[in-house]
């Protein structure tokens, strides 16, 4: 596990496939199309969902398209655990954070020097990473793994846009809150996105090797397996 | 009144039909609180520590078997090779092991008033036959006892809750540690109960 973990990760996509399934001791399942079609994402239920009594309904919107529940934990971290999670030591990263929030002013017309005291993106970006934690501390997370084909488009889907206000109807954001960027700002708090769910395959490889590392993943038959991966 | 605590599992027949999150939802939606979860595959020593290992366990359910093998004009000793209640009662707490770890499962610590009666109210019969509709085995499970025996297997009955309220204190301790269950107010609790 140890010498694997320190392994370069392979580039091309198929053989970052092969070889998580390898890692992760998959290797029973002696089927190509198995190996092709597996894909992880990360999903994290966040503190107000868990305390609105909502953990049962997301996993099971991530269940019924047939994605296998692989692994899942109920955690209250500390401020760093959470903060790993992010690239936050990356100024780039701050500063996207930063411009993703003067945009968000823009469209909603409103004055972000004004409100915010500073229109200076890393600036704003340290100041929305701060609230983002204090969010996510709110109360205990439910992390989740969840495996299938296409699995990080799958999940991302079903949640939908990352502001509820935006989200598609029938996503589990839209659905389930009314938050936007507007009524966020002015509670000085972050939008509630009630649930994470990984951006990318590499970023859900990522994600899990960080919330569950060293953990070997039981793999089972779901009885949609048959059907769609043979 | 004081809270209490009781442990649900949800069964490697549940888990690998995909109603983890639809059974979880039966529990959130009365008002009880989900303070520990964790998805893994059963541990062998856990699991026999969870059922008992006394012969009085053994032999009530040793008798509940050969009772409904003499209903069903069946020779226990045809499946088990004796008719011997306590020899019956260890086969099927091996059968238990053997279904407890087929897939991981969902294993939750739950807390409310009156949880015990509210969660086996939820659950309904352990045997799936007899559970009435609206219950999570009367509505997601379908086994028998005869049908389980043919099979020389455990019932499938999609979820284990706890008995007593001493039984939840006790399976909540064993199969989580006190870093692993949390403490928190839900929402609508101040509505529930002001």
């Amino acid at each position: 596990m140890e010498n694997s973990q320190k392994k370069k990760l392979p580039k091309n996509y198929s053989e970052l496939l092969i070889h998580y399934n390898r890692y992760n001791g998959y290797n029973d399942y002696n089927n190509y199309t198995y190996y092709m079609n597996s894909e992880r994402t990360l999903i994290i239920i966040k503190p107000d969902a868990v305390k609105r009594g909502l953990i049962g309904t997301i996993i099971e919107t991530f269940e019924k398209p047939g994605l296998k529940l692989l692994a899942a934990k109920m955690v209250q971290p500390e401020a760093d655990v959470i903060k790993n999670h992010y690239p936050g030591n990356d100024p780039k990263w701050i500063t996207e954070i930063g411009n993703k929030t003067i945009a968000s002013f823009k469209q909603a017309g409103a004055d972000v020097q004004k409100i915010m005291g500073t229109a200076d993106p890393l600036k704003l970006g340290k100041h929305v990473y701060d609230r983002l934690i204090k969010y996510w501390q709110e109360g205990p997370i439910v992390v989740m793994v969840f495996e299938g084909p296409n699995a990080v488009v799958v999940a991302r889907k079903l949640r939908g846009h990352t502001v509820p206000a935006l989200a598609e109807p029938g996503t589990l954001h839209a659905a389930y809150s009314y938050d936007s960027s507007t009524l966020s700002f002015s509670l000085d708090r972050v939008v509630k996105t009630f649930i994470h769910a990984s951006g990318s395959i590499e970023e859900a490889e990522r994600e899990i090797h960080y919330w569950f590392k060293g953990v070997k993943f039981e793999n089972y038959k779901r009885e949609t397996d048959d059907l769609y991966l043979i | 009144m004081k809270k209490q605590k009781a442990l649900i599992i949800i069964k490697p027949d549940a888990v690998e039909r995909g109603l983890s999150g639809t059974i979880t939802k039966r529990f959130e939606r009365v008002g009880l609180t989900i303070i520990g979860l964790k998805f893994q595959k059963a541990n062998s020593a856990t699991v026999i520590a969870h059922y008992p290992s006394t012969d009085v366990w053994f032999e009530k359910v040793g008798q509940r078997t050969l009772k409904n093998y003499m209903a069903k004009g069946i020779d226990p000793k045809r499946v088990f090779k004796t008719d011997n209640a306590v020899a019956i009662g260890k086969q099927v707490k091996q059968w238990l092991v053997t279904y407890f770890q087929e897939s991981p499962v969902l294993i939750m610590a739950i807390e409310g008033y009156e949880c015990i009666e509210i969660i086996r109210k939820l659950s309904g019969n352990t045997i799936p036959v007899l559970a009435a509709p609206g219950t999570i085995r009367g509505d997601f499970s379908h086994d028998s006892i005869e049908l389980a025996n043919e099979a020389m297997r455990p019932m499938r009955n999609a979820i284990h809750a706890s008995d007593t309220i001493e039984d939840g204190e006790k399976e909540v301790a064993l199969w989580f540690t006190p870093e692993e269950l949390f403490s928190y107010e839900r929402a609508d609790e101040k509505i529930m109960f002001p």
